[in-house]
């Protein structure tokens, strides 16, 4: 566990990772440039997690690699030219490069995606009779679920879902947990969340929704989505609207709209992949967070160690290691005798006046 | 519990290895470095059980390196490692004759069979129609690089003769494609 305070954006981060993982690509590092490797990917945990995810791109190719689009351009590269090189070098900086930085970027994605989308329209013509669907987790699972239209929700522990698709709707009600959605553009059905006391509406995007007590948290991570706050009757016309837009988030406290901030992408994608990442998280909100995985909940005696800020990366499937990390690091012991419960109290410091 | 388990077997994957007369090695990168290694292996969507097995694999591909004394940094190499162990095994799960080899610009990818986790392989299924976008938008140069080194197996060296251009302008291509590649199949 190391202690961070520098937070850097996403896009520096990503490229950096990049530029790490090309350079441990290339046949021949020098050992320094092997040391600058392991001073930067194990000075912070999001560091290592960008590592990751490039290294887990560059694995996914693998499944395309016999495909004919990658064929052709395989044969195509092949037969390029030093002279195709030396023309293009010039324009070459202005293209592409840019482009993965913005969110521009993600409209081309998208308006390429949509060309996908009007092949899936004929085929859901068919699909008339609303189908109604519920899907469940249990606390420590996590579960990925492709709907007839090929959006995709991805469960996190101990949540549950309502789904219902008809003809003009695609209705869904989050009842508890967390979800991650992945909306297959249809304009024609828009897909409509039900979260606690708010509404996400969205044509073609992919989100989360978190709802925790009273409060729900949207996180937009591609397209646009509205968010409406619903009255607590439900039948009070007074409803308020945001539109949130790629990599922003806000919050539906009460039935109120909180406002709008931009979404940490690294904390956003942790769970998809069964992680929590706690960055000088105060010890108090992580073990709330673990808790969330486990049936064995963490309790802390006391109200002294609350408020210490643990940093570190740990998997949702083991707690075993969250508990050892506290009490190797921390002034902290940890009582698991309990069926339900772990309870974490100070050290006995002797040397302490009591 | 699960622990100490884990543990066993990673020691005897270190007593496997030994054999091979760079024990002391491979007991230094098993001390150093093995969460991290576990770490690095689940980034790519892959179980407790099966990073384990390719951790050993990849320290049993260390154990031949042929001058470890001279590897004092040997994280980068160890990663690396890593990643060829998981491109293998893909490889060999990807069925011959799969539906991914088809026509032009939609994928049908619904029959492509993995034994590894099913969320990765639906990510990959997910992921193709935005590899192919981010492919297309690439500057020619980078892509052709990129293609070079991802699916010819090319060393950098290789490709900078291949085009006439020098080797730091083959790891700039490299950089800038592998950039747009990760943040292409990262927006869902």
């Amino acid at each position: 566990m190391t202690i961070q305070n520098t937070m850097k954006t996403h896009d520096t981060v990503q490229s950096e990772a990049a530029e790490w993982f090309t350079l441990t690509q290339s046949e021949e590092m020098s050992s320094s440039q092997c040391r600058d490797f392991e001073r930067w990917i194990n000075s912070d945990p999001i560091n290592e997690i960008a590592y990751g995810k490039v290294s887990a791109a560059w694995l996914s190719l693998e499944t395309v690699s016999e495909s004919s689009y990658i064929q052709n351009i395989r044969k195509e590269a092949l037969a390029a030219q030093q002279t195709d090189f030396s023309a293009e070098a010039k324009t070459d900086d202005q293209g592409a490069d840019q482009g993965y930085r913005k969110y521009a970027d993600l409209a081309k994605v998208a308006s390429f995606l949509i060309v996908i989308g009007t092949g899936a329209l004929l085929y859901l013509g068919n699909m008339s009779a609303p189908s109604s669907q519920q899907f469940e987790t249990l606390t420590g699972t996590q579960k990925t679920i492709q709907l007839a239209d090929e959006s995709t929700i991805i469960l996190d522990t101990n949540s549950r879902i309502h789904v219902t698709y008809s003809r003009d709707k695609r209705a869904l009600i989050l009842e508890k947990g967390q979800a991650h959605f992945s909306v297959a553009p249809d304009k024609e059905r828009p897909f409509v969340v039900q979260a606690g006391l708010g509404e996400i509406t969205a044509l073609g995007t992919a989100f989360d929704i978190r709802l925790e007590g009273t409060t729900t948290v949207v996180k937009l991570i591609e397209g646009k989505v509205d968010v409406t706050s619903v009255s607590e009757d439900r039948n009070t016309s007074k409803t308020l609207t945001k539109t949130l837009n790629a990599g922003q988030q806000l919050s539906i406290i009460h039935g109120e709209l909180s406002k709008i901030e931009a979404i940490d992408f690294i904390q956003s994608e942790a769970w998809k992949m069964g992680k929590v990442i706690f960055r000088d998280t105060p010890l108090k909100d992580a073990i709330r967070e673990m808790n969330r995985y486990t049936n064995k909940k963490y309790i802390l005696a006391g109200n002294t160690m609350g408020d210490i800020p643990i940093s570190g990366i740990f998997n949702i499937s083991n707690t075993d290691m969250f508990t050892k990390s506290l009490v190797t690091y921390f002034p902290l012991q940890a009582n698991e005798s309990l069926k339900y419960q772990i309870v974490l109290s100070r050290l006995n410091d002797s040397a302490e006046p009591p | 519990m699960t622990q100490s388990l884990e543990k066993q077997r990673a020691e005897r994957a270190v007593e496997l290895v030994s054999g091979d007369g760079n024990s002391e090695f491979v007991e230094t990168l098993y001390t150093d470095y093995h969460e991290k290694l576990l770490n690095y292996i689940s980034s790519h969507s892959i179980d407790k059980d099966e990073a384990m097995d390719i951790s050993q694999e990849a320290y049993m591909r260390m154990s031949r390196i042929p001058k470890p004394s001279e590897v004092k940094y040997p994280q980068a190499y160890l990663f690396r490692t890593a990643l060829n162990v998981l491109r293998d095994k893909y490889r060999r799960n990807i069925p011959e004759n799969s539906s991914v080899k088809n026509n032009d610009e939609d994928y049908d990818l619904t029959e492509v069979e993995s034994t590894i986790t099913p969320l990765r392989d639906l990510e990959a299924k997910r992921s193709l129609k935005k590899v192919q976008a981010a492919l297309k938008r690439l500057s020619p140069n980078a892509r052709n690089v990129f293609i070079l080194h991802r699916f010819e197996n090319m060393t950098y060296s290789q490709i900078a003769t291949h085009y006439g251009i020098t080797v730091s302008g083959v790891s700039k291509h490299m950089a800038k494609a592998i950039a747009h590649i990760a943040a292409a199949v990262e927006t869902r």
